[in-house]
């Protein structure tokens, strides 16, 4: 269970938490297309590797999102580390200019330059990680739903079940801690009648049906009473609600907007003159090529 | 003036299954604080279930409050008539207590500048104020179900129905339910409550007492006159009220008095 700890929600009450969850949604998403933008230069790329760097920082000390559990969740990305670097070093790129040859595995050469590439994958990925974390930390799950239904609202024209879809959700999330204890539950009488979780693959496997079936069962059970309680106070999935939790836009907001969005529109500036660079210095190239090294 | 009147209610949950509700008629005065007795699958749930009109395919006739059940009045009549169920977890809707009780107030459409201070009124009549933006893992049942009773009562109801509400909570989270109920009664006394319970002790309070076996009802009047007769009760499983055995006990133990004496009574024949 402890995985699932990463990016849970901390209720304290910084700017970050206080803007509006479907503005937090927008500006992770132009953040994160940012980031994925691939520069030509290494130069460049490494310049604003740092720039992203050092914003992430800042909002991860503005919206007190704790360091601590970041580098705990990317302690479990070492897989994902290693099948980038075989696929960088075993499928070699002919585009780049410079191979710098780092050293040699049974006469198959492997470049820095592979290294650096799936190096830079993982650096982006890392920030997209934190993205992630600074929003679900800083954003009530509910409110990730509420914002998530204002953004399929348009679909309701071809008939999108956009209300239904963010009130299951929505629900899925009140019972997730409900569904846990009962886990633990049923777990515990079936370790009590012999049921064996720990040890061996087949013991496993008929352990964890012996967990699956009932837990079913009881939230079949649970779902069925649940529809009964909503339908006795008036629901109806069709029918006009109003609502208690209004979504609001305030002045921080628009700051936010304003200040990523410059940021942004910086990155898409950079980028067209970019590509149609030619020449330029090349960072990596200048650090290779110096002797010795 | 009957607020509720069943007529030959008959319903099964499958064409293949017996009548789990076979021919019942029940008629219940507005302002009474029913009890419904009778031991497990004696359809006391069903009947709570097919008078809230969740089970549409019964045969007979349920009127509630002036209304005839059925599909076109049945919006109308689910704002007269509200039920809080047995397990305090499958009926928390919300995200914290607050959004619990917003619940039945966005469905009936109450303007987002009210719904703030009813909430408020409400959680502060269950004694829940302190809670509003608590989760429900972080509550005790007892908790739980007096929130899900605020959720009920913010929709303004004429009755309300509990499917043993009591039954999940211990002693202390039981009498903090009961006197919320008795309060509620207090306040409103127009307020109809029927209260299915395995509770004798609570059913000796009430003001009619209605006996289910097998899908009937079998027995049904005030207290005294239900529950006056000890061996009877234990031949239908139910519980013999504190009360009932301490005068069969003394009558058998030679002294004469009457079934449906008070407790005061019972102790001044005693002392005299
Ligand atoms: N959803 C259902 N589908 C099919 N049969 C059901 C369903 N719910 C209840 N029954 C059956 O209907 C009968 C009456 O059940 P009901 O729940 O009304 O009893 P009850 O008096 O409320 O019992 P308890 O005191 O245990 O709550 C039982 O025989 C039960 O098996
Ligand atoms: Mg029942």
């Amino acid at each position: 269970m402890d995985n699932l700890t990463f990016g849970r929600y901390s209720p304290y009450n910084t700017v970050v938490h206080k803007l509006d969850p479907r503005n937090k949604i927008f500006l992770m998403i132009l953040f994160m297309v940012g980031i994925f933008f691939q520069f030509k230069l290494w130069s460049v790329s490494l310049i604003m590797s740092g720039v992203y760097l050092i914003i992430l920082i800042i909002i991860m000390l503005l919206s007190r999102v704790s360091f601590v559990q970041l580098f705990k969740s990317l302690g479990s990305m070492w897989l994902m580390v290693v099948f980038l670097l075989l696929i960088y070093i075993f499928i070699p790129t002919t585009t780049h200019k410079i191979e710098p040859e780092a050293f040699k595995i049974f006469n198959y050469a492997v470049y820095w330059d592979s290294f650096c590439r799936a190096g830079y994958i993982i650096l982006r990925l890392v920030m997209m990680l934190s993205l992630t974390m600074i929003l679900t930390s800083t954003t009530k799950p509910m409110d990730m739903t509420y914002a998530f239904e204002w953004y399929m609202t348009p679909l309701k024209l071809i008939r999108f079940p956009a209300h239904e879809i963010a009130m299951t959700l929505s629900i899925a999330l009140r019972f997730i801690p409900t569904l846990l204890d009962e886990t633990n539950r049923i777990m515990k009488a079936q370790e009590s009648r012999g049921a064996d979780f720990s040890h061996g693959i087949g013991r496993r496997f008929r352990a964890i049906i012996s967990l699956m079936i009932p837990l079913f069962v009881s939230a079949i059970d649970r779902s069925e009473e649940l529809a009964n309680a909503m339908e006795v106070r008036g629901y109806d999935p069709r029918a006009k609600r109003t609502k208690y939790r209004l979504l609001r836009f305030h002045f921080k907001d628009l700051l936010a907007f304003v200040l990523i969005g410059c940021i942004f529109a910086g990155i898409i500036t950079l980028f067209v003159f970019d590509q149609q660079s030619t020449g330029g210095i090349d960072i990596l190239q200048v650090i290779f090529n110096v002797k010795g090294f | 003036m009957n607020i509720i009147e069943v007529k030959n209610l008959t319903y099964s949950y499958s064409e293949e299954q017996i009548n789990t509700l076979h021919n019942v008629n029940l008629t219940i005065k507005r302002g009474d604080y029913v009890s419904i007795l009778g031991h497990n699958g004696s359809g006391k749930s069903t009947l709570a279930k097919v008078i809230m009109g969740l089970c549409p395919n019964y045969q007979g006739t349920i009127t509630i409050n002036g209304k005839e059940l059925n599909k076109e009045n049945l919006a109308a009549i689910r704002k007269d008539i509200v039920m809080v169920f047995q397990n305090p977890d499958n009926q928390f809707i919300g995200a914290t207590v607050e959004d619990d009780i917003a619940f039945g107030l966005e469905n009936a459409q109450v303007p987002h500048k009210e719904m703030r201070d009813i909430i408020l009124d409400y959680a502060n009549k269950v004694g829940m104020s302190n809670y509003l933006d608590k989760e429900p893992s972080n509550l005790s049942g007892g908790q739980k179900q007096r929130v899900a009773i605020a959720g009920v009562l913010a929709l303004n109801p004429k009755i309300i129905i509990f499917d043993e509400s009591t039954s999940m909570l211990d002693p202390k989270g039981k009498k903090e339910i009961y006197g919320l109920i008795s309060l509620l009664k207090k306040n409103n006394p127009d307020l109809t409550v029927i209260s299915i319970t395995h509770d004798i002790e609570e059913a000796y309070l009430s003001d009619y007492i209605v006996v289910m076996n097998h899908g009937e009802v079998i027995k049904e009047g005030t207290p005294n006159e239900v529950l006056k007769n000890a061996s009877e009760l234990a031949k239908q499983n139910l519980d013999v009220p504190f009360q009932v055995k301490l005068i069969d006990a003394l009558n058998k133990s030679g002294f004469d008095i009457k079934e449906d004496a008070s407790l005061e009574e019972v102790g001044d024949i005693v002392c005299r």
